[in-house]
This record gives C-alpha cells, sequence and structure tokens, in this order.
C-alpha cells in the first residue's frame, strides 16, 4: 500500500489510492487537452 | 470492486473471492475498454505510461486506472507487473509519457520503484515527466 512517506521515499510527484484521483492529477498535468 | 474490497476487510469475503472478482472485473474490462477508449483519436489528453514493477505481480488497481485514463482520453502504456526499473527509462525515451504511474500493493516493490526514478535521474529524464504512485 502506497502513502505520503512512500511517495517521499520513492522522489515521486504524487501519491493516491484512488484511482479518480489519479486520473484528475493527470489532467491537471496536462493540462486537459 | 470497492464493495468486494470493503467485504473482504470486513471478513465476509476471503482471498478466493478477491481472486475471482478480479478475474471478473479483468473479463469485463477487456469487452468495455474498446467502447470506453478513445485513446486512438487524434487528439489525446496526454500520454501516461504505467507499470507494477519488479518484486510486485499485482495488476487489479493498475487496470482499474489504465481503463479510466482512456475512458478519459489519455494514450496508455502498459508496461506490465514485475516490471525491471530500467525498462522504463527505455520506455520514457520511446514513448515520452506526460505521467508516468507506478502501481503497487506490497512493499517489494518500492525499492524498484526508487530506482526507477533515480534512472530517470540519471538519464536526464525525470524533469520530463511527473511520477506518480498508487495503490492500496
Amino acid at each position: 500500500m502506497t502513502t505520503a512517506g512512500v511517495r517521499d521515499y520513492v522522489g515521486a510527484d504524487f501519491q493516491t489510492t484512488d484511482a479518480i484521483e489519479g486520473v484528475a492529477y493527470c489532467l491537471k498535468i496536462t493540462g486537459g487537452k | 470492486m470497492t464493495l468486494v474490497g470493503e467485504r473482504f476487510q470486513e471478513g465476509d469475503f476471503f482471498l478466493a473471492e478477491l481472486i475471482l472478482s478480479a478475474e471478473i472485473f479483468k473479463e469485463v474490462t477487456a469487452v468495455i475498454e474498446p467502447r470506453l477508449s478513445r485513446a486512438e483519436s487524434a487528439q489525446t489528453k496526454g500520454r501516461v505510461l504505467i507499470g507494477t514493477l519488479q518484486g510486485d505481480i499485482h495488476e487489479l488497481g493498475k487496470n482499474i486506472l489504465i481503463t479510466m485514463l482512456r475512458a478519459n482520453g489519455f494514450e496508455v502504456h502498459d508496461l506490465g507487473v514485475d516490471v525491471p526499473p530500467s525498462a522504463v527509462v527505455d520506455k520514457v525515451r520511446g514513448f515520452r509519457p506526460h505521467v508516468v504511474g507506478f502501481s503497487a500493493l506490497i512493499t517489494t516493490a518500492f525499492p524498484s520503484m526508487k530506482e526507477a526514478v533515480a534512472l530517470l535521474q540519471e538519464a536526464g529524464l525525470r524533469d520530463s515527466v511527473k511520477v506518480m504512485i498508487g495503490g492500496a
């Protein structure tokens, strides 16, 4: 299971356990083009 | 699948039900995804590279996200499961994703995810992508 602590350990920009949040993050990054 | 997860946590479902549910979800996804996907259209919303890295073979969460991303117009490349970190760098070079996603259910994949990010940094590719991790 991922957490904010795992995000920091990995060096990632974003972490979630919710697929909807994952899609929202991708839309935010690409500007929803 | 949310309901299945809740029932598993409550002790009403056991591992067999969990695995069977995942297999059903996978088969249903294969049927509905082509109807939902807009990845083949000329105007995609972006490119996303996703995989479950070395040390973990769970793919249900990854597959749910892939289905949802494609339904929302993203072009997604699925690296699969138990993926070596070096394969991420190779694919980032060719696919040029906006976002790289790592899915992990168990802790054994965490060092591989860290290594993949480090390899992206070494290759000078880290600033060209956002790295997203997930898994519950």
